[in-house]
């Protein structure tokens, strides 16, 4: 996974832990099967997602007790971890497209995807794709709403 | 990603697992405990599991069941708010998600490579029977007394365990010796807390709990074992 994901010398500030209670945050949690690119494995956890009008977004993808992804996404940066490798990566701007967890947030909250993507949802629940690897995250919400 | 599967199961375990102990001099605390837990044959208990996320200031909470059997079987059961259940069957852990008609299978025994199979020894003692077990498994990085609660800190002796989860610490009573909570630290920094609550010593355990019936329309996947090309 490591070598997928393109971050070198891109340079930005770690961005602060989020408060999910603050207004404006909305946060779904569910469970989601992540299938990894080219076919290799796949494997089933718990996913939590917040967005926010403003674009910001959060994601963990966890198979309980370990965490798996840990991403965050603003308008102007991004940064994403996956703590069975211990891999840290973070750049300005958009996330690439092969770091297809830091689109769930946008997919969930309307925005444009880039074309190697696509994301479906219904009642049975959703699934977001990149067509150019076979990468895929398909799972169903629990709840939505705010944190209680 | 199969290290991370090896320690996932391990984790599972760990409430278990990880009462064994290792290190120095034990605290008489920690030796009358260990030798309590002889008298273990099953254990139940409701738990409260509270994760905290580096990048989220809020803890998540699930609740759930605990179900322990000697010498190494337990039924993890998260009730709320999404279901999953762990296993430990004779030669494999089983996870099961229900809503998501899936069974996912980690075998225990078999031709499985180095890292996981460190961390899956990890599971297979069981609770402690004594203070060997324990230092086979983990180090003991501290014992502390306060009030009625011995916290111990131990830190997995596999290396492979330990690049996912450096630390582990279990509260236990000090006058009844129950357990009364683990907490699994994590290299990202993140933690993962349970604390039972309703524990039942040696409770009646019907059997079925361990071999669960799984339903015909759900999908049966082993991720440790790479698809064929």
């Amino acid at each position: 996974m490591a070598v997928l994901i393109c971050a070198v010398g891109c340079k930005t500030t770690p961005l602060p832990p989020v408060n999910l209670k603050e207004p404006g945050w909305t946060v779904r949690s569910g469970q989601a099967v992540w299938h990894l690119p080219k076919g290799q494995s796949e494997i089933a956890g718990d996913v939590l997602v917040a967005t926010r009008a403003d674009g910001e977004g959060v994601v963990q993808f966890s198979k309980t007790p370990f965490p798996l992804v840990s991403g965050r996404i603003t308008s102007s940066q991004w940064e994403v971890e996956f703590p069975p490798q211990n891999k840290h990566y973070s750049a300005p701007g958009n996330p690439p497209v092969r770091v297809l967890w830091l689109y769930l947030p946008k997919a969930m909250s309307g925005q444009n995807l880039p074309s190697k993507l696509s994301w479906h949802e219904d009642a049975d629940g959703w699934k977001l794709e990149n067509h150019g690897n076979g990468e895929k995250v398909q799972g169903y919400w629990e709840n939505a709403g705010t944190l209680k | 990603m199969r290290q991370c599967f090896a320690v996932v199961l391990c984790a599972l375990g760990v409430g278990f697992a990880g009462l064994r102990v290792s290190g120095a001099e034990l605290n008489p605390v920690v030796a009358s405990w260990l030798a309590a837990q002889t008298n273990i044959q099953a254990w139940s208990a409701d738990f409260i599991q509270t994760r905290a996320f580096k990048s989220l200031s809020q803890p998540l909470t699930a609740t759930g069941h605990v179900w322990f059997a000697a010498p190494n079987r337990f039924r993890w059961e998260v009730i709320h708010p999404s279901p999953t259940i762990a296993v430990r069957a004779p030669s494999e852990l089983m996870v099961i998600y229900p809503k998501l008609k899936r069974v996912e299978h980690f075998p225990l025994t078999g031709g499985q490579g180095g890292q996981w199979r460190d961390a899956l020894a990890l599971l297979e003692a069981g609770f402690p029977r004594s203070r060997e077990q324990l230092e086979a498994q983990y180090e003991i990085v501290s014992q502390t007394v306060k009030d009625q609660t011995c916290e111990l800190v131990l830190r997995p002796r596999s290396a492979a365990a330990r690049r996912m989860m450096p630390e582990i610490r279990i509260d236990f009573d000090t006058k009844d010796f129950s357990l009364r909570a683990t907490e699994l630290h994590f290299v990202d920094g993140s933690t993962m807390r349970n604390d039972f609550q309703n524990p039942v010593l040696n409770p009646p355990i019907d059997e079925k709990l361990f071999a669960p019936e799984i339903p015909p329309d759900y999908k049966n996947v082993e991720p440790l074992k790479r698809k064929q090309k």
